[in-house]
């Protein structure tokens, strides 16, 4: 579905990217995390043909060659939108530049939005919703998301996601996203991408490396164990371990505990900053 | 798109129609304060002339203004339209208005030459949508482009004097040698423009401007002092003609 290829991006002398490589397959779910700053936002940006790349290609399938932004939705953490337009004018914008004869507006009835309201009169959660919407009207065969699930309440990030998830196991949807927070969407992820100084130093799926970070809960110090990070405590400490290898749980002194996406993020984010 | 940018042009001409108050303003004015006994097609003539005059400047320098001002350039950048389509979608419209508004001076015979004045006005449209996305202050621009539109004026008037061996029997603005003169001046400025511009769009996203304007610098400014070169070593022989 999206291939990307010796990529290099500069911010004028700050170097982002360079020759960075990705391959996402058709129907995946992947989630693109990293401390602030390291390039997250950038990657999706230049996906989406927002900004250029100084170097290498980002090839879309086949399938998406032919118009290929017709069949990508961008969603950016900024929420860029034409906001002195009306609610109304958007839509009719976006489905004439589309080329679309019908609009599904189903996420933006669950809000309070009016149709003449202006774009720049709403709040952030029905900014969100609305680009939601313009989004999933175009069917996007891959789907790109920044950061901005959680500007949107409890009830309609439900909504949202469970149409998201619909549409990718009906349409083999291929989304990206960047995220901070994974609570929410942890359950729809296939795959998980840590980003450090514009390269990928973790890139696992999901149920591997669910396995292969632990945390160890030891009140010795672990031995011969790749350590990620550790917490001290007065009694105890916390170790976060990755790889773990399930051939060395016989050896370790101490309690081994499964983590969720959060935990397993900020241990190798902890690292980072340490 | 193109219904946007019809609508964001035709809200631009309004603006720029405004001006038109000024008419029945004026001519109020002059019946109770000042007496001067001005008549209503005088104060027409001059204040329609401004806004013919004004229109294009405007339009070309705000061509992006809703993407600026709605920091919307991410989402128009994130549309299946290519670069070349945004561009011809903006800049349609404007040209469109800038053609009526030069149709209708004709009716009113606002200019002596329609031809020279009018080719000068979409010289000034141009120039001033190519320099549109090089500046964000709409005063620079307005400085920018009066810095320009005096090197191209100049300029023309030097190659249409050359053309005519500087014999000032010869002179004549109706004449087919000065049409071309400000032709060949418009293109030697517009292309170099044109292409900065192209070049600056082409590539552009949201990066911050000032790591855009490369192209500007290596193309426009040379050729901006070029024209000024050009019209300071003939300047000498320009102003003995003029009686300077």
């Amino acid at each position: 579905m999206l291939t990307i290829k010796d990529l290099s991006f500069n911010y004028g002398k700050l170097k982002v990217f360079k020759n960075f490589n990705l391959h996402v397959p058709e129907g995946q779910v992947c989630l693109i995390t990293g401390i602030n700053g390291v390039g997250k936002s950038t990657l999706l940006r230049l996906i989406a043909g927002v900004l250029q790349p100084a170097k290498g290609e980002i090839i879309l399938s086949e399938k998406m060659r032919e118009r290929s932004k017709c069949k990508l939705g961008f969603i950016s953490d900024i929420l860029s939108l034409y906001e002195s337009l009306t609610v109304a004018q958007l839509i009719d914008f976006h489905m004439s530049v589309y080329n679309l004869s019908h609009f599904d507006d189903s996420l933006i009835r669950h809000t309070k939005i009016g149709h003449k309201q202006k774009i720049k009169e709403l709040s952030t959660g029905q900014k969100t919703i609305l680009h939601l919407s313009l989004i999933l009207s175009i069917e996007p065969k891959l789907l790109l998301i920044d950061e901005i699930i959680h500007s949107i309440d409890a009830y309609l990030r439900r909504i949202f996601l469970e149409q998201l998830i619909r549409l990718q196991s009906e349409r083999m949807l291929t989304i990206v996203m960047v995220n901070l927070n994974f609570h929410d969407i942890e359950h729809m992820v296939d795959r998980v991408i840590l980003l450090k100084a514009g390269e990928i130093t973790v890139d696992e799926e999901i149920d591997e490396l669910k396995a292969k970070v632990k945390k160890i809960i030891s009140t010795t110090p672990l031995q011969a164990l790749p350590i990620l990070s550790q917490i001290d405590f007065s009694d105890h400490s916390e170790f976060f371990v990755y790889p773990f290898e399930e051939k060395q749980r016989e050896q370790i002194d101490g309690e081994i505990v499964d983590l969720n996406l959060t935990d397993i993020v900020s241990a190798f984010i902890r690292e980072e900053y340490a | 798109m193109l219904k946007k940018e019809f609508s964001d042009a035709f809200k631009t001409f309004m603006e720029c129609m405004i001006l038109l108050l000024g008419v029945p303003l004026g001519f109020v004015f002059d019946k109770l304060i000042i007496h001067y006994g001005w008549k209503l097609s005088e104060i027409f003539h001059f204040v329609f002339l401004a806004t013919i005059l004004i229109y294009p400047l405007v339009a070309g320098l705000t061509i992006f203004q809703s993407e600026r001002k709605d920091r919307a350039f991410e989402y128009l950048f994130s549309l299946p339209l290519s670069r070349f389509d945004i561009i011809m979608y903006k800049i349609a419209p404007r040209f469109m208005f800038l053609l009526l508004l030069i149709i209708v001076s004709t009716f009113f015979s606002i200019f002596d030459n329609i031809w020279i004045n009018g080719f000068n006005l979409i010289v000034v449209f141009f120039a001033s949508s190519f320099l549109s996305i090089s500046v964000n202050s709409f005063v620079i621009g307005v400085v920018g482009i009066s810095f320009i539109f005096s090197a191209y004026y100049q300029a023309s008037h030097t190659i249409h004097l050359i053309f005519i061996d500087w014999n000032p029997l010869k002179y004549n603005l109706f004449s087919t040698i000065a049409l071309l003169s400000y032709l060949i001046t418009a293109v030697l400025l517009l292309i170099p423009m044109g292409m900065a511009f192209w070049i600056t769009f082409k590539n552009f996203d949201v990066k911050p401007l000032k790591w855009l304007l490369k192209s500007y610098i290596y193309i426009v400014v040379p050729t901006v002092l070029a024209f000024y070169s050009f019209i300071f070593l003939f300047f000498k022989k320009f102003a003995e003609l003029s009686g300077l």
